[in-house]
């Protein structure tokens, strides 16, 4: 029973698994052979063990953005997660031109990272002619400094994060809304549970898989972001939004130092790798299976 | 489990061999020679590369260019990933920012057998640029687009403030009193305002209060000294106190620079020859190009900037790559490169000039003043290895000192780290 | 508000009645301006002339309506080239996507195997690797198999990643059990429980998949940059780059081509929404 389950696992694997070794596996684990080296790109590599590794525990730099990554992750994940769950359960209701504003809010997520940027640019300038501040002015409130303020840079970028993604996970959740099946409510309905008895123990459990899935890739991309803070702040001021994606792609295509850039890449893996050990620990608890 | 990893890489293996076969099959080749010539543009920039190539074409029958363009922002990132991959590009447009780097990893082939064989004479080419591309005596290559980085007046809101057009060597603190005539918070006209995007942007005031960022060996770093300090704290207490729109410390601010500059609520900023070029298809716009503001009896201040044609070490064919390069450097792809107006012209001969420019266009001054900025008040980057990597350390100390820093502090703070990533690129 | 909006999840005929209408439009009216505002500046910068890009850059009305700049992309560069280059590729990675995946994640979700949830986590470490690190071993690994400068160098790098696989997992874990259990009984393979089980009830997943995959490969750029080079396997992303060139960019244009290559993805949205189907029946199981 058990070889005949191996060996089906093996066929439905078999096509997916192949183009995953050559083209996810064997990249990923060439980048971490480059964190024991020097490369500049243009010459050829050259060994230095763990030299890049002690090298960035003292850099300032790599803290900094590790901080900063950290920080947009644990503040915008939640609030994306939570915000969007809210939105698919209020566009999963009958409503009317309910296709409409589903894909009114989704518009967001099918820009690039880029072009959102290139768009809230403008928009977030800190002076009345920024749109946004043009309609704060009408309730009386002084110029907000959104992408020159240490204060205010990274907020900013969470906002624009949120906006691209809240439609984008509110489509995942509304998948995982279609999976629950209405006969739970009816009987819960039978049973005389009210509202929100039938939201913490049908509906949350039954879309936890999901949720699972919403908060992982929600972490992991987080984790890396790049396009949006390179394009709106250029990771200013003063490093308040440089991000450890940003760091790398420096290190690694302008500072001439792809070794030291795979040595940050495995470190962020790493980070993230325990997040997502943590999470998914915490999840046992919490996810159907 | 195992054997199943086996089997499959036993797969990949012979999927792998059959692959490289048939890379291998293509190589050999005969026949007109074919080069990869990488470039950056818009379209419109495109245009003028396909008629440099299908003029040199058309007088070399035996040689094919294949244009590889990409636009500018990851332009490098693109070319680096073709060497590290083994595929060079055999001739390459490269800007100055990154030239040294690519010299010393060993990228590119020294052109100085080729000029002294083919007899080319130097003396056509600008001097900052050519300086720009020399290592221990070997040029490695050849200029391309060397412009200055003019001061841009808007004659408009000049006009308007009734403020006089400054002379063509005034002085910093002349500078700084333009600046502080105008009253932002009242009319939302500002005299000056910058992006924190690059080092040339402060580097002509830092020159114009008497300091340097880097010394002139470059293996030293100045920018805590005294000239460096004062010119970043005149800056920071301009933005401070409000004669410098907040933007400004925004280092993705440079289009909002080009919004407010054609808005008549800019009196100047700094801009290359791309940006006039831009500017000068706004309808309405007067506006000339200036020199930057200097020191009393130190002239120059204003940045002049290059970038490089160069050929690939690793080029398989180059003697074809130096036949192209050398027309595309030359006297014919000047030519065709000043009449579309791509850049204003670069090599010692005047009459270019005529091909450029257009009668009654602004900026109108843009030809005497350039010829006496290359002449008299340029100044070159002092570019070296590691140059990007010692610029993102010292933009956001620039930035905290906008912020309120004391620029002393912020800048000698930086200090050990730009002398370790000189240290690690003098090796 | 809150209860009041729970209570509408499972008895949504009666939204109308427990929410108050008028917080309802005002909250659907805000939530579309918020995202759609933006948008709206986007398109009307697309029709403005080169010079009010800057002189009149915060309208949100042009003067009148150059739609000659949608014309003038076509003109500058071969963007209907590079719209069906972007689509064939698209369409094959989606194709793709979509078989090995679900097939994988099925074999993940359902079947025991020995190293199982190692090689699965293995998939998920895949995804915690910048994919501006993994470029250059990618770049020479194409280029060992001769696929630079094709547009399968991109189809094969975009199918592989490991994200569908993921998501379908995760969708077939929260499918019931018992509806496979019931087929067993049957006599059904995996194959065929997969085929006629599993895959019907999956809708809103694969679409879902498909519309995420679709926004991945549609936007994907920095691979695009570095794997192709001709013009005629140029895609939407590169095209619209080499219109920003560097400085002197014709913000009317780019925002122009950016409409252009968005619109096909929302029209893919809107028509795949149908099959965001509603609940499973249960039919003939016990509850």
């Amino acid at each position: 029973m058990i070889r005949a389950e191996g060996r089906a696992a093996f066929l439905f694997l078999l096509p997916n698994i192949i183009g995953f070794l050559i083209f996810s596996l064997v990249p990923t684990l060439s980048s971490f052979a480059l964190s024991f080296v020097n490369w500049g790109l243009l010459d050829k590599p050259s060994f230095t063990g763990l030299a890049n590794y002690r090298e960035l525990l003292s850099d300032s730099i790599f803290w900094l953005t590790l901080k900063n990554t950290a920080l947009y992750s644990f503040v915008k994940v939640p609030l994306n997660l939570i915000l969007s769950l809210l939105l698919a359960i209020l566009l999963n209701q009958r409503l009317r031109g309910r296709n409409f504003f589903r894909a009114v809010a989704f518009l967001p997520s099918v820009c690039s990272s880029v072009a959102v940027a290139l768009i809230w640019s403008p928009l977030l300038e800190s002076s009345k002619n920024g749109l946004i501040n043009h309609l704060l002015s009408f309730f009386g409130i002084d110029v907000i400094p959104f992408l020159v303020s240490p204060l205010w840079a990274m907020p900013s970028v969470i906002f624009v994060g949120l906006w691209k993604e809240l439609g984008y996970f509110m489509v995942i959740f509304l998948a995982g809304l279609q999976g629950i099946s209405r006969s739970y409510y009816e009987a819960a309905s039978i049973d005389g549970a009210n509202a929100r008895v039938a939201f913490f123990n049908i509906t949350l459990p039954l879309i936890s898989p999901t949720t699972f899935f919403a908060l992982t890739t929600s972490l992991i991309g987080s984790f890396q972001i790049f396009d949006l803070t390179s394009v709106l702040t250029k990771g200013g001021p003063a490093n308040a939004t440089n991000t450890l994606v940003m760091y790398i792609y420096q290190n690694g295509f302008q500072f001439f130092r792809m070794g030291y850039a795979s040595a940050l890449s495995l470190i962020l893996f790493i980070t993230i790798f325990i997040i997502t050990l943590v999470q998914n620990h915490w999840a046992d608890k919490w996810v159907f299976d | 489990m195992k054997r199943m990893v086996l089997v499959l890489l036993g797969f990949v293996l012979i999927v792998g061999s059959i692959g490289a076969q048939g890379k291998s099959e293509r190589a050999a080749q005969s026949g007109p020679v074919t080069l990869k010539y990488a470039f950056w543009g818009n379209p419109d920039a495109i245009g003028v590369e396909q008629d440099i190539i299908e003029a040199f074409e058309t007088l070399h029958p035996d040689i094919k260019i294949e244009p590889i363009v990409s636009g500018y922002a990851d332009y490098h990132t693109k070319i680096m990933t073709m060497i590290a991959g083994n595929m060079a590009p055999d001739v390459m447009r490269i800007d100055d920012y990154y030239f040294f780097d690519f010299i010393k990893l060993g990228a590119v082939e020294s052109l100085t057998p080729y000029i002294e064989r083919d007899g080319i004479d130097l003396d056509l080419y600008p001097k900052m640029g050519i300086e720009e591309a020399v290592v221990d005596g070997q040029l490695y290559g050849l200029p391309w687009g060397t412009a200055p980085l003019y001061m841009l007046l808007n004659l408009d809101v000049f006009e308007r403030a009734g403020i006089p057009l400054p002379p063509l060597d005034w002085t910093i603190d002349d500078f700084e009193r333009i600046v502080r005539s105008f009253n932002p918070k009242v009319d939302n006209v500002y005299g000056y305002a910058i992006d924190t995007n690059n080092i040339s942007i402060i580097l002509p005031a830092v020159w114009a209060k008497g300091g340097s960022l880097l010394s002139e060996d470059k293996s030293q770093y100045t920018g805590d000294q005294s000239g460096a300090v004062a010119a970043i704290q005149l800056i920071a207490d301009l933005y401070q106190q409000g004669y410098l729109p907040k933007d400004s410390v925004n280092a993705g601010n440079t289009e909002a620079l080009r919004r407010w500059f054609s808005n008549n609520s800019l009196a100047m900023m700094s801009g290359s020859a791309q940006e006039i070029l831009a500017i000068q298809n706004i309808e309405g716009m007067r506006f000339e190009a200036w020199t930057m503001p200097q020191a009393k009896g130190s002239k120059n201040t204003t940045v002049f900037k290059s970038n490089t044609i160069s050929i690939a070490k690793a080029s398989k064919q180059k003697e074809a790559a130096w036949t192209f390069t050398k027309f595309l450097r030359g006297v014919e792809g000047e030519d065709l490169y000043v009449r579309a107006k791509r850049f204003p012209p670069t090599l010692n001969i005047p009459e270019n000039w005529d091909l450029y420019l257009e009668a009654g266009r602004y900026p109108k001054m843009i030809k005497e003043n350039s010829e006496l900025i290359a002449a008299e008040y340029g100044h070159t980057l002092p570019l070296r290895t590691g140059y990007a990597a010692i610029e993102a350390k010292i933009m956001p100390a620039v930035q905290a000192a906008m912020l309120g820093k004391n620029a002393q502090q912020a800048m000698s703070e930086i200090r050990a780290d730009i002398m370790k990533i000189i240290e690690t690129n003098s090796k | 508000m809150g209860i009041r909006l729970m209570n509408t999840i499972h008895t949504s005929h009666k939204a109308r009645r427990l929410l108050p209408a008028i917080a309802l439009s005002l909250l659907l009216a805000l939530l579309t301006a918020f995202f759609f505002i933006p948008f709206w500046w986007m398109i009307a910068t697309s029709l403005k002339t080169y010079s009010e890009v800057y002189t009149r850059q915060y309208s949100l009305i042009p003067t009148s309506l150059h739609f000659e700049n949608y014309r003038s992309v076509f003109r500058a560069l071969p963007f209907a080239k590079y719209l069906y280059n972007t689509f064939k590729i698209s369409a094959l990675v989606i194709i793709g996507t979509l078989t090995t995946s679900s097939m994988a994640a099925y074999a993940f979700a359902r079947l025991n195997f020995k190293g199982r949830d190692v090689l699965f986590f293995l998939y998920l470490a895949t995804l915690m690797i910048p994919r501006q690190v993994v470029l250059i071993p990618n770049f020479i690994i194409f280029r060992e198999l001769g696929l630079l400068d094709t547009q399968w160098s991109l189809v094969l790098s975009g199918i592989f990643t490991a994200y569908g696989t993921f998501l379908l997992r995760q969708f077939f874990l929260s499918i019931p059990k018992e509806l496979e259990e019931a087929a067993v009984i049957d006599g059904y393979g995996y194959w065929a429980r997969f085929v006629n089980i599993i895959i019907p009830l999956s809708k809103a997943a694969l679409t879902t998949l498909l519309i995420i995959t679709l926004l991945s490969i549609w936007n994907e750029y920095l691979y695009a940059l570095v794997f192709l080079q001709s013009d005629k396997n140029r895609t939407l992303t590169l095209g619209i780059s080499l219109l920003r060139g560097d400085f002197d960019v014709k913000w009317n244009q780019v925002m122009a081509a950016t409409v252009i290559s968005v619109a096909p993805i929302v029209l893919v949205y809107l028509s795949a929404q149908r099959y965001f189907v509603e609940g499973i029946a249960l039919t003939g199981v016990k509850g």
